[in-house]
């Protein structure tokens, strides 16, 4: 099935949920759950936190669905969604940026996604690449690391980005820039190694 | 181009926001900076390694009978909400310019017709959180009539 077909697909889902639809929006909900997942994940650094916004998310879009005018802008309206929850949450928490020394290496492992065909050797050098990203991306900003869950993890781009944040275009690339360079800085070793795209 | 322009828009190049004007410039630059192009390459490379390492757990297996046991309690604002908030906020303006009719004829007897329904859409209305415009606007047309009698 070609991108076209896809797209139209995912806007009659969100017409047939906003009918209310359940089907319609479990469907949904199976196709964005484990980005919205993943995204909250990194904002606030706890899989029990990030799966209760999961379902709030999800909820409140059940709730306002019917407010949607656009159906091609569901995931955008989506991931705004995610974002405010995980806003709120970070200022009733006031959730501290945590540095790379100090997250647990078990909670890093829990990130891995490692390649099944890999030998044991490759295998835990990947999953030490995957944790050392993934304690940096943690030791940036609240709003970085949204920017860059979203970009990265959600596959959104800038224009996106800053309607599901409410920020300007420009906002978005100088928080996406920083967070890079930050990143680049301190993942040195794996990014001299990194095949360019 | 300086370096250092050329350096802030590398940024936007990569996230495909730069305009072609400027993309023919940065090209036309990185053709003769092989600093820029060494930090082109840094650049590229680092988005190479967050999209591919950047991770997270997989999402739990059970969320979806948590939303879906919720979905039920959860008051939607769908179409059809939308219309019945409509129909609401249009019986309370014709209520509202009903009870302005009745005071321009300060002579006229009092109409109680009136005030037991909208005593009783008040009280239907007002469990229906979507309705609660329409609710004060009664409410405000109902008490505004015995303020009104109470000053006879």
């Amino acid at each position: 099935m070609d991108g076209v077909a896809v797209k139209t697909m995912a806007h009659d889902l969100v017409r047939r949920a906003q009918r209310g639809d359940r089907a319609a929006f479990e469907e949904l909900f199976r196709d964005n759950q484990q980005t919205v997942y993943g995204m909250l994940w990194h904002m606030v650094r706890s899989e029990d936190d990030a799966r209760d916004l999961t379902q709030d998310t999800f909820l409140e879009a059940w709730r306002s669905l019917g407010s949607l005018r656009d159906a091609a802008a569901f995931r955008t309206w989506l991931f705004r969604i995610a974002a405010n929850k995980a806003r709120d949450h970070l200022k009733r928490r006031r959730l501290p940026t945590t540095s790379m020394e100090e997250l647990s290496p078990q909670s890093d492992a829990e990130a891995q996604l490692p390649d099944p065909s890999a030998g044991p050797q490759e295998l835990l050098l990947a999953q030490e690449r995957t944790s050392k990203v993934s304690a940096a991306v943690a030791s940036l900003s609240a709003d970085h690391r949204a920017v860059v869950a979203m970009y990265y993890l959600g596959g959104l781009d800038v224009a996106e980005i800053a309607k599901a944040l409410g920020v300007p275009k420009g906002t978005v690339l100088s928080r996406l820039a920083r967070a890079r360079d930050a990143l680049r800085r301190r993942l040195a070793p794996y990014v001299e190694n990194a095949d360019e795209m | 181009m300086r370096c250092d322009t050329a350096k802030r828009y590398l940024a936007n190049h990569a996230a495909n926001e730069l305009g072609p004007w400027r993309r023919r410039a940065l090209q036309s630059h990185l053709g003769r900076c092989p600093d820029c192009r060494s930090e082109l390459t840094a650049l590229k490379r680092t988005d190479s390694l967050l999209r591919r390492e950047l991770g997270a757990p997989l999402a739990p297996a059970n969320m979806w009978q948590h939303v879906a046991a919720h979905m039920d309690a959860v008051p939607t604002r769908t179409h059809t909400s939308v219309r019945a908030w409509a129909l609401g906020v249009a019986t309370a303006a014709a209520l509202l310019l009903g009870l302005l009719g009745t005071r321009q004829q300060p002579s006229a007897p009092h109409q109680p017709a009136t005030e037991p329904y909208a005593a009783r859409y008040v009280m239907s209305s007002w469990r229906d959180p979507l309705a609660d415009q329409a609710s004060l606007g009664l409410m405000a047309g109902t008490m505004a009539q015995s303020v009104k009698r109470e000053d006879r």
